[in-house]
């Protein structure tokens, strides 16, 4: 074979590859593991009354589930600094593994919400999550979650319903990556609550968490100093 | 518009903002600005997840003892950072910088320690290794006379 042909077939190599991947559902940008750098949280994130009377009555020494160990939402996670996220796309699912409390997400491509998995097998609170693409953007829609606190930075307190429908929408863009978190809940919100996320790409792996309920909870201490 | 754009348009927006992003705790529970000084005997150490943690017990001008839950960063972070986990050990004498608690007695986060050597460890905190690691170039930590280069978490 000559060098032409040889190029020729290479070519044509690269692009049945690339076009099988495209098929198969998978971005190879987004692929790897991703640190926050920051977030954007609107002024007024559009309370209802009853969503009003919920933050206010939340108590961040109290109700912060991460003193439990407890993972709440996606929102609340990215929104949590150091522990970076990883994310693996698949034929058929795309694996995203966040640092923070060990939680370990797989959201199916293509199915159904209704009829989707919990999206984190050990934590079914978290919902249901499907994915999709949109040209270089990888869609997920989550539903089914419990009712309690969406994220305790910016606006400590932030309440959702088990009504919430949340869209997550990853723009990778070379070593940046952009996650526009858009919620819905008009048991607590006047109008769709937008989070946007900026992540950097890190050469780092996930580590293993480990969360000890006995370093993050204040209960014991709280209940003490309120006794006196 | 398209995300690199849209990346672009908030990253000025968003260095403005990083001082403030923290761990949840942190942001909500302590007086970031309004620094406290203990002077004691280190009694526990747990560097673990979701925060690091010290008990030191501290005497009062009587030598009755007092103590304090010293709150730091997680585990992990100071890992990646290159924080020595051993830089503060059981039965250390040491002065501690505070942010104290806003509404537990005795309680604080870690911002600078005079150790038991004499020498200063003050916390780089987690956003110049962030910045580092965005801008592709390497992270130390030079505000105190202990620090070290960031090692491998693998």
């Amino acid at each position: 074979m000559n060098g032409a042909a040889a190029s020729t077939v290479l070519l044509i190599a690269s692009c049945a590859c690339a076009n099988a991947a495209y098929a198969a559902g998978t971005r190879a940008d987004l692929d790897g593991v991703w640190l926050f750098y920051g977030a954007q949280i609107p002024d007024d994130p559009g309370l209802t009354p009853a969503g009003q009377a919920k933050l206010e009555q939340y108590d961040p020494l109290r109700d912060d589930s991460d003193t439990l160990c407890k993972p709440v939402t996606f929102t609340n996670i990215m929104h949590t600094p150091s522990p970076p996220i990883e994310i693996r796309q698949h034929a058929d699912h795309v694996e995203i593994n966040y640092e923070f409390m060990d939680v370990h997400r797989s959201v199916p491509l293509g199915a159904p919400l209704a009829s989707a998995p919990y999206t984190v097998a050990e934590h079914p609170h978290m919902g249901r999550s499907t994915g999709r693409y949109e040209g270089e953007e990888l869609v997920v829609e989550t539903a089914d979650v419990e009712a309690g606190y969406l994220d305790t930075l910016g606006f400590p307190g932030l309440p959702q319903s088990a009504q919430m429908r949340t869209e997550e929408r990853f723009m990778p863009a070379g070593d940046r990556l952009e996650v526009v978190v858009t919620h819905h809940d008009a048991v607590y919100y006047t109008k769709p609550l937008v989070v946007t996320y900026e992540f950097v790409r890190v050469d780092t792996k996930i580590m293993e968490w480990g969360c000890t309920v006995e370093g993050a909870s204040y209960k014991d201490r709280l209940d003490a100093a309120e006794a006196k | 518009m398209k995300p690199r754009q849209l990346w672009c348009h908030a990253s000025i927006a968003l260095v403005a903002a990083l001082p403030a992003a923290a761990h949840h705790s942190v942001a909500v529970n302590f007086e970031r600005g309004q620094p406290v000084e203990i002077r004691g005997t280190v009694k526990e150490v747990h560097m673990r997840n979701p925060h690091s943690q010290f008990l030191v017990a501290v005497p009062d001008s009587d030598g009755k003892l007092t103590n304090w839950l010293v709150e730091w960063s997680d585990r992990n972070s100071l890992v990646r950072r290159g924080v020595d986990l051993e830089l503060i050990k059981p039965g250390d004498m040491v002065t501690l910088t505070l942010w104290p608690s806003q509404r537990l007695p005795n309680v604080g986060y870690f911002v600078q320690a005079v150790l038991a050597d004499g020498s200063v460890y003050r916390d780089c905190g987690f956003v110049p290794y962030r910045e580092a690691v965005a801008n592709s170039s390497t992270f130390r930590c030079e505000e105190g006379t202990r620090g070290s280069a960031p090692r491998d978490p693998q």
